[in-house]
């Protein structure tokens, strides 16, 4: 049906333990002109083998095949196969298993109930060498609170604390509750409420978190 | 001449010779047959008043010697008159005990001086009696005894009464010593008050044996009130009588006045230097019980009218002495009830016998008089008052136990019955005992001393000093002191009979005392007895509690371990099941879906002319695509695969992800580490429990807190997991009463701490109304 040479269109490779799906992603693989079906795997290692010997150009892999886990395979093809795109297919939804993919340098994260729609646009992207996330998932931010605002603690560094409010303050930030650290300094609870209120508003904190982040950008959680 | 003088002359008169003594004791001196010579005597045959007997001073008095008169008429020697008194007298019916005065008549020699007549019968005869008054009468001599008796009458005591009554006699009659005698009952006597002129020399405390006045003479003094002796250095007028009467030596001269008498007598008075005398009995319930005494040292005539004042005299004192008497031993035996009393009294008080009765006033020797008094209890003597020494105590006390057998002993005369007594006679010459109780005996002893030694006869030596063997009052009282050697003052009948009440009402009390600590031992006895059974009961009781409450609390360990374990296992077959609901949705349902998908899609591919077709087909592939997403949502919100496969880390960041865009709480993570490699992963369990909890607390939050922003730390260490959940909202009363708490909220939270407690975790809460809420959650790893 079409003209392209086959040195045009995409070489790709399918593994996926479940034939049904597999027949299915073939088929979609196949009703696109630009992409070629080089081989397909149903588990782990005969993934692994048959693309380290195709070197293709887009390999799709299920994250949970058996035998050898999805992410291991990714990881090993793409040491292998420098040139190698690689696309995982899964249905964890969840953000973190996400980022633990991408970290390995796999370019697109799709999920399999969006495969049917998705899959041609995952390929040519990743293809690209552009990160491929499926939309279901990329609405997530990936917790990138946290260490955002952890960049911001740097510049707090010259506020003037009272030694008790340090005391107060280490100590909150190592996780105590204030009826512990009132005990801890044989001290009254309500003398450790101000201790709190005055430090809290000296730093500026509205959050434990962030008192947690400003001990540990000042080295106190060292010996807690 | 006398005969009785000539027959006592042929014996000693010695005062310690016993014949002599018993002489006197037989003398005849109602019947001397002579009289004193101041006098003169008729003994008439009544009918004829045939003079049978006579003697006397006839001569001066009647004018003819007594050898003329006898047989004489009588009638024809005196007055009608007088010769009716006498027969009135014969004729009256009944013989008066006393003598009678007749008439009185002109002395023959002196027609100055009266004689006075005395009339009595004796036997059968009339014996008149003819005295002079040679001293003169008193005008009214019944108001000199009235006087008397009103001046003796305020003495109060026997003592001072009798004291009055010397005084008074002397004040009467003028003698120069005038004396109360005292009889004891073994017949000796003692001085107890006197009246005494200038110069006279006392006998005031003599004591005398009871020879002194002899048997015959206390028992005519019974009768007889009244002797007198006017001179008594008279030598006696022998009384004549009818050859064919009975001779004179058989007139009972006992009624009349002047009786001879006892030459013994006579010469005792001259050693004394007494020649006057006069004695009064005094007779208390027929019993002599002492004498009047008076002497003078010159002759004495008391008229016949004084001396029967003096003799009414004497019956008046006797009367009042008994009432005195009587009354004094009243009192006493009154005194003695109550000092019995008191004493028992003590004793109650006083566990101790000895002190109740020896220690306070009254103590036994108020009871009964005493030298000293002594309390031999238990082997063990205390004493009060002059005693022998203790070892003398247990030897007497052995001696008791053998010869006193009936609780009593008394003796007042102890050395002559118990020898050894002799070398302490000072202390013990009179002994009362009593034992109060069985075996080995104890004894309440009274002791008192040798009477020699209390008894000092304050007299004068006078000119009886060497008198040789003669009787004097000295040698009376030497007499009497030999007498009374070894002897103590006799134990008065009250006195013994108070003692024996005493020892009735002591054994009572021992014996009650004994009863009652044997009562009050067996009481404690039993009393504890009771108390240990009760304690055994008690401890048995409560070894039975111990145990069942330790069973019971094994049991309860049991089951509660029961609980746990079910709790346990319930809560980890939930998460499997969830788990495996989740799988299945993933993988089954989740593949099935995909291929409905493409499926739908190959089918789109070849429906590719029909638009109609195409936009259905299009309309069920987004509808597959929907179920897709929704079984996929559903899968991870049962049980997200992330905690499995990726560490509890990132499942709370996913978690806190989606809950932050539906709920629009904004959030802030902290993760230390921030990923836990798979050989360092906590236990599944625990992991589970961090995710459960943490989508519980968000959960409350949205529920309740209405805040703006949440914080979450999990700090993993090596020995624990903490996790610390902050929110900035409404906050609750964390230590506040489970009222103001929703029961939703409620339950919230107690399921927390039971999913903690399944892993040995811990829950801590800090919030306050308007300030949020921290949660602490710890896990010991």
């Amino acid at each position: 049906m079409t003209d392209l040479q086959p040195s045009l269109r995409l070489r790709v490779f399918l593994a996926d333990d479940h034939p049904i799906v597999l027949d299915g992603m073939k088929a979609l693989i196949a009703a696109d002109e630009k992409l070629e079906l080089v081989g397909d795997a149903v588990d782990g290692p005969t993934a692994l083998r048959r693309s380290m010997d195709l070197q293709p150009d887009v390999a799709v892999l299920d994250i949970s095949m058996p035998g050898m886990n999805g992410i291991e395979v990714a990881r090993k093809l793409i040491e292998g196969c420098p040139h190698c795109r690689v696309l995982v297919l899964t249905v964890h939804e969840d953000a973190a298993y996400l980022r633990q993919v991408l970290d390995i340098g796999v370019l697109g994260y799709l999920l399999k109930r969006s495969a049917t729609e998705e899959l041609s646009r995952g390929i040519h992207t990743v293809a690209g060498g552009n990160v491929y996330l499926d939309p279901a998932i990329a609405s997530h931010p990936t917790g990138l609170s946290a260490r955002t605002k952890r960049a911001h603690m740097e510049t707090h560094g010259t506020i003037e604390l009272s030694p008790r409010e340090i005391e107060v303050a280490r100590l909150t930030a190592a996780g105590h509750s204030t009826k512990t650290i009132a005990l801890k300094l044989q001290v009254g609870v309500k003398s450790v409420e101000t201790y709190k209120t005055r430090y809290m508003t000296k730093l500026g904190f509205q959050s434990r978190v962030e008192l947690v982040n400003y001990a540990i950008s000042k080295g106190w959680l060292g010996e807690s | 001449m006398d005969p009785v003088l000539d027959r006592a002359a042929d014996f000693p008169v010695s005062a310690v010779d016993q014949a002599v003594l018993t002489l006197c004791d037989r003398e005849p001196i109602d019947t001397p047959g002579a009289i004193q010579p101041h006098g003169a005597l008729l003994a008439l045959e009544p009918r004829a008043l045939q003079i049978v007997h006579v003697g006397g001073d006839t001569a001066a008095l009647l004018g003819a010697a007594p050898q003329f008169l006898l047989g004489e008429d009588a009638a024809r020697l005196f007055t009608a008159e007088q010769v009716v008194r006498w027969r009135g007298f014969a004729d009256a019916a009944g013989a008066p005990l006393r003598a009678v005065h007749l008439f009185s008549l002109a002395c023959a020699d002196d027609r100055s001086v009266t004689a006075d007549a005395i009339a009595y019968r004796s036997g059968e005869w009339l014996v008149t009696e003819f005295e002079p008054r040679r001293e003169p009468a008193p005008d009214n001599p019944l108001a000199v005894i009235h006087t008397v008796l009103r001046n003796i009458q305020q003495a109060e005591t026997a003592q001072a009464f009798c004291e009055a009554v010397v005084s008074e006699v002397r004040r009467v009659i003028g003698f120069d010593r005038v004396m109360f005698y005292r009889f004891l009952d073994d017949g000796s006597g003692a001085v107890i008050a006197e009246a005494l002129g200038d110069q006279v020399e006392s006998f005031l405390g003599l004591h005398y044996p009871e020879s002194d006045i002899p048997k015959q003479a206390r028992e005519l003094y019974r009768t007889n009130w009244i002797r007198v002796i006017p001179d008594a250095r008279y030598a006696p007028a022998p009384i004549l009588s009818l050859p064919d009467a009975p001779p004179g030596t058989l007139l009972d001269l006992s009624r009349g006045a002047i009786r001879s008498v006892s030459p013994v007598h006579r010469q005792y008075l001259a050693n004394m230097g007494v020649v006057a005398s006069m004695s009064m009995s005094i007779i208390i319930r027929g019993r002599l019980w002492g004498l009047i005494a008076c002497h003078h040292g010159s002759p004495r005539h008391l008229p016949y009218s004084l001396r029967e004042a003096c003799e009414l005299l004497a019956e008046m004192v006797s009367s009042q002495l008994e009432g005195r008497v009587a009354g004094e031993s009243f009192r006493a035996q009154q005194r003695s009830a109550r000092v019995h009393e008191e004493l028992l009294r003590r004793m109650s008080e006083e566990p101790v016998l000895a002190a109740g009765l020896i220690r306070f006033r009254p103590n036994l020797l108020d009871l009964v008089p005493a030298g000293g008094v002594g309390l031999w209890i238990d082997g063990q003597f205390s004493s009060l008052g002059a005693t022998p020494p203790p070892h003398e105590i247990e030897a007497m006390v052995g001696w008791l136990n053998a010869t006193a057998n009936d609780g009593v002993f008394q003796s007042d005369g102890l050395p002559l019955l118990y020898p050894p007594a002799e070398s302490f006679a000072d202390t013990a010459s009179g002994l009362l005992a009593l034992s109060v109780s069985r075996n080995p005996r104890d004894y309440l002893l009274w002791f008192r001393p040798e009477l020699v030694r209390t008894v000092n006869w304050a007299g004068r030596p006078g000119k009886t000093a060497d008198d040789g063997g003669a009787l004097t009052p000295r040698k009376s009282f030497a007499l009497w002191q030999e007498r009374v050697r070894l002897h103590a003052s006799p134990w008065l009948e009250p006195e013994v009979e108070a003692a024996h009440r005493l020892r009735l009402s002591l054994l009572e009390i021992v014996l009650r005392r004994i009863d009652q600590s044997a009562r009050e031992r067996e009481a404690a006895s039993s009393r504890q007895q009771r108390m240990t059974a009760e304690l055994n009961d008690r401890l048995a009781l409560s070894e039975r509690l111990t145990q069942a409450l330790r069973k019971e609390s094994e049991l309860r360990a049991v089951v509660e371990n029961e609980l746990s374990e079910v709790l346990r296992r319930t809560v980890t077959d939930q998460e499997v099941e969830r788990q495996r609901i989740a799988r299945e949705l993933h993988d089954t349902l989740g593949q099935s879906l995909t291929m409905l998908q493409l499926g739908l899609q190959a089918m789109g591919q070849e429906v590719s002319a029909d638009d109609r077709l195409r936009q259905r087909l299009i309309g069920i592939k987004d509808l597959a695509a929907n179920l897709g997403r929704d079984v996929s949502r559903l899968a991870w919100e049962i049980r997200p695969t992330a905690i499995d496969d990726l560490g509890i880390q990132a499942a709370i960041e996913s978690l806190l992800d989606s809950w932050s865009e539906i709920s629009l709480v904004k959030y802030e993570l902290h993760l230390s580490p921030e990923e836990s490699p798979r050989e360092m992963r906590l236990p599944k369990a625990v992991e589970t429990t961090l995710y459960r909890v943490l989508q519980e607390t968000l959960t409350n939050v949205v529920r309740h807190a209405e805040a703006h922003k949440v914080g979450v730390i999990l700090n993993i260490s090596e020995e624990v997991a903490t996790m610390i959940v902050e929110d900035d909202g409404r906050g609750f009363d964390a230590h506040g009463p489970d009222i103001e708490r929703t029961p939703a909220r409620r339950l919230g939270l107690l399921g927390i701490r039971e999913r903690l407690a399944l892993v040995g975790g811990t829950l801590e809460i800090e919030s306050s109304p308007g300030q949020g809420a921290t949660l602490f959650i710890r896990i010991p790893i």
